[in-house]
């Protein structure tokens, strides 16, 4: 029989567990939290800028990014969850939303009242100081997307954000011989890294030139994430995995079991 | 969404676009060959006093339409050298 799918709790229990073991009885806590499954289509709005949340959601499945809408109606991605990943965790103390979220796949949330958060943390104080880990954590990646977004070229910051989703969705275990499943559009990449949709082509096309990915139906294939980081001036210190700690005194290993 | 094909020649070597991309008009792809160049020239300088950017659009008949060139000229006016 093969093992069951981590559900988005699964997910951020292991991910928490990279600041601090769990103990059983934080882990029961966090996986009895009442929560509400919602679903969300391929570029559907789940929370609006500006709105004033009663809830945060942890992304069970697909990929989710926070988005910052401009007064020109132009948007910029600034961060991408994927499961195990709280969608907006700072809702909790830091409200309205200053950006927006959207689903970038097909994507299903576990939505937790405010409340029960409010519960849990006051019970189990340990998870207060896990859950600032997480927020640090998204402030990390933020501070890498803004060195990239100021200081890579376009080729780089496509690469590098291939690396990061890379990594981030094999260790939550969703990648498979190198492949992930990538719903992401051209659009979606331009507004990622601050590039017109023309320079988002031309700089796939030199990826996929030099070999360093293919992106065909909706699959990212990396044939060398060893490579791809190098040509990015991918640093996963970031992400802060340990299991990549460990490695990259060597190179840059993935979690493939 | 009419396809819309760019290709550049930055000075150094040129690609021609073999997937398109999809506008919604005509000024839409003007948008997109003239703000490439410039976005283009930023990761491609510094390198010599003398280059010139190409951007090309053909239409989904492969008939060049449009075509926008941005160069740069620079070098020393005092007669030295750097």
């Amino acid at each position: 029989m093969s093992p069951p799918r981590p559900n988005g709790i699964d997910l951020l229990c292991r991910k928490l567990a990279r600041y601090a073991p769990l103990s059983a009885e934080e882990s029961a806590a966090l996986h009895a939290l009442p929560v509400r499954m919602q679903d969300y289509g391929r570029g559907e709005v789940i929370v609006n800028q500006g709105a004033k949340p009663d809830e945060s959601a942890i992304v069970v499945s697909g990929v989710v990014f926070r988005f910052k809408l401009l007064t020109d109606g132009l948007r910029q991605i600034v961060a991408m969850q994927v499961p195990g990943d709280f969608t907006d965790l700072h809702s909790f103390v830091l409200r309205p939303l200053d950006h927006a979220i959207a689903a970038a796949s097909p994507a299903r949330l576990a939505r937790v009242p405010h409340a029960a958060i409010q519960t849990l943390l006051e019970r189990h104080p340990r998870l207060v100081r896990a859950l600032m880990w997480d927020m640090a954590l998204d402030a990390a990646i933020s501070r890498e997307w803004l060195a990239t977004l100021g200081r890579r070229s376009a080729y780089q910051q496509l690469a590098h954000l291939f690396c990061e989703l890379y990594l981030r969705m094999d260790w939550a275990g969703l990648t498979k011989d190198g492949s992930l499943e990538f719903m992401l559009t051209q659009a979606d990449l331009g507004d990622a890294c601050g590039l017109s949709t023309v320079h988002v082509n031309r700089s796939l096309q030199s990826l996929r030139k030099d070999d360093l990915i293919v992106l065909e139906n909706h699959i990212l294939h990396i044939p060398s994430i060893d490579q791809l980081c190098k040509a990015a001036g991918f640093d996963p210190a970031y992400l802060h995995f340990p299991e990549i700690a460990r490695e990259r005194k060597c190179n840059i290993s993935t979690f493939a079991s | 969404m009419p396809l819309y094909f760019f290709d550049i020649d930055d000075g150094k070597r040129s690609s021609r676009d073999t997937e398109g991309t999809e506008l919604p008009d005509r000024e839409a792809a003007r948008r997109e060959a003239t703000g490439i160049l410039p976005d283009i020239a930023r990761e491609e300088l510094p390198d010599g006093n003398h280059r010139t950017f190409i951007c090309r659009i053909r239409d989904d008949q492969d008939r060049e339409i449009f075509l926008a060139t941005l160069s740069l000229k620079a070098g020393w006016t005092d007669g030295g050298g750097g």
